[in-house]
């Protein structure tokens, strides 16, 4: 279980602060092809676990994976 | 400071590369398993203890995998490498996030083969199919897996060519902008 609740954890967690931070960059200084995958990437892993993220935090059973 | 030795930034090193190292070679040692576990003319005992160690070994990697990424983020602040910035760490983060999205791909075939022989050592009468199944989803698996491995490979040969020095956080393999700017002496 542990595992699980570290996977939404990084997916959503970690995909928010990279994707957010990626597209702050690109407003600061210009897109770069780096960039713009991260975003792509990471705010899309993001939005994909952020449901299951919330079904696991409020116990309801995920129908899925 | 230990013996003049840094031991926050050591010890975040050390352990980024060793993680990088388990995962490469225990990713190895679970393509090596899968070949008997998916062997339909293998004994059921051997199977199944080979997809137990197996799936033993996965939760381990998974660990890994996710711990890779606060290590990594702790790693950078402490080695003074700027997030968004560092073209390279980028691209390592592209990387990352490549296996991220190729790990939620994996996620639901994990366990197929621990599951299945479950039921076939427990007297399932659809043996052919729960193999065929077995089958499919390690073959399904198999490039997934070789892309993620190829990626840390790939990670890490990037991590050691951008490698900083302890002191000062220099680059030791890459000249900086300025560096690079200065005239020739």
């Amino acid at each position: 279980m542990l595992l699980m609740y570290l996977l939404w954890a990084v997916v959503v967690g970690g995909g928010l602060f990279l994707g957010v931070g990626a597209v702050w960059q690109m407003v600061e200084t210009g897109a770069t092809a780096s960039l713009a995958l991260n975003a792509v990437l990471y705010l899309g892993s993001a939005l994909y676990g952020l449901p299951r993220a919330l079904r696991l935090l409020v116990g309801t059973p995920t129908g899925g994976h | 400071m230990f013996f003049g030795i840094d031991l926050v930034d050591a010890g975040f090193r050390g352990m980024h590369a060793f993680m990088a190292a388990t995962w490469l070679i225990l990713d190895f040692i679970v393509y090596w398993l899968h070949f008997k576990v998916k062997d339909g003319a293998a004994p059921i005992d051997e199977r199944l203890e080979r997809a137990r160690v197996m799936h033993g070994i996965d939760t381990v990697v998974a660990y890994v995998f996710l711990l890779m990424f606060p290590t990594g983020v702790a790693l950078a602040y402490i080695t003074g490498t700027a997030l968004w910035t560092t073209e390279w760490l980028n691209w390592k983060h592209v990387m990352y996030g490549v296996i991220v999205v190729d790990a939620l791909y994996l996620l639901p075939i994990s366990g197929t083969a621990l599951k299945n022989l479950k039921a076939i050592k427990s007297g399932a009468t659809n043996v052919g199919e729960l193999n065929v199944e077995i089958r499919q989803r390690m073959d399904q698996a198999m490039p997934a897996v070789w892309l993620i491995w190829a990626l840390v490979f790939a990670a890490s040969v990037v991590s050691v060519l951008n490698l900083k020095t302890p002191q000062g956080q220099e680059y030791i393999f890459r000249k900086t902008a300025t560096e690079l700017a200065a005239p020739a002496r």
